[in-house]
């Protein structure tokens, strides 16, 4: 048993670790926000249940599968709520991903006009 | 700004009773402490917290077009988490894979399409479901059109096919669209749909 809890806690470290390289990585602000949230609620999710795990059955427990379900319902309200502002202001998504656009070196293809 | 139907005062009893057993279990389980100090405490931010969301707790019942509690089919209702939680680890991956890809082969695109559903709860638990299911989000809910962005084509069959709606639309007892009904659009030149919709 203390093993599924390590292994679940690695697994999400490694997810959150993922999700802030694809922040990095990905072009534009709606690419980047499916990073940004994403792999952060499995990760978060997993490091949780890896945590109430370790713990046992005790009061803190309950309160890491509280932040589960709490998080499960705000991360995807907040997300909604970001791309609905940036999408009703007029923030254009990238159109197609070029790699000719990446290697010339333009930063924000999807920057708004 | 449309006049909304006084709901009976019985059920905004009720409704706050609900607010205050649902808070007075939070409080308890977060602080864990049970002396007189600490619950006078919780009485305190529960009152200041009632206080503060009272228009969204009476919203709840106040909109003569929505039943406040849909009709849920338990069964499907229990099940769907699971189902969910499946989608939301496999789905995980593949963009987990897409980000560390060397070349990082994305592929995005908009999404419209219709899902038919008239209780405003269904559709919020869809849009969630979108939004949580890695690969693709909500962008924009008007009546039962859904705007969604995807980061590539492959991450949404669930979402094409209709495979996630209907298991929503079970849940709530709502009839589910045909594939056909659906209105599947799929919008690759974003630039322009942005300048025509928006």
């Amino acid at each position: 048993m203390i093993w599924v809890a390590k292994g679940l806690m690695v697994l999400g470290t490694a997810l959150l670790f993922i999700a802030a390289i694809g922040v990095n990585r990905l072009p534009d602000f709606y690419t980047r926000s499916h990073a940004a949230t994403k792999p952060d609620t499995l990760g978060l999710i997993s490091l949780m249940l890896g945590l109430a795990i370790y713990d046992g059955f005790t009061l803190s427990s309950i309160k890491m599968l509280l932040i589960i379900v709490f998080v499960a319902l705000a991360n995807p309200a907040a997300t909604h709520a970001l791309g609905r502002a940036a999408i009703r202001n007029g923030l254009l998504p990238v159109t197609l991903y070029k790699k000719s656009a990446s290697a010339a070196g333009t930063d924000d293809p999807g920057e708004g006009r | 700004m449309e006049v909304r139907k006084k709901a009976p005062a019985s059920r905004v009893v009720g409704l706050y009773l609900f607010v205050l057993i649902v808070l007075s279990l939070l409080w308890m389980a977060f602080s864990g402490k049970f002396d007189w100090l600490h619950l006078s405490y919780g009485v305190l931010s529960i009152v200041l917290v009632m206080a503060l969301s009272r228009r969204l707790i009476l919203r709840l019942d106040t909109d003569p077009s929505q039943d406040w509690i849909p009709h849920v089919h338990w069964g499907w209702a229990l099940s769907y988490p699971f189902w969910l939680a499946w989608q939301i680890f496999v789905a995980n991956f593949q963009v987990a894979w897409i980000v560390m890809h060397p070349r990082l082969p994305i592929d995005p695109v908009l999404l419209r399409f219709r899902c038919g559903m008239k209780a405003d709860l269904a559709k919020v638990i869809l849009g969630n479901s979108i939004t949580l299911t890695p690969g693709t989000f909500t962008l924009l809910i008007e009546d039962d059109c859904f705007l969604v962005h995807c980061i590539h084509p492959s991450l949404a069959s669930g979402l094409m096919d209709g495979s996630m709606q209907r298991k929503v639309a079970q849940v709530f007892g709502e009839h589910a669209l045909l594939e056909s009904e659906m209105q599947m659009e799929v919008l690759r030149d974003m630039d322009r749909y942005v300048e025509e919709h928006l």
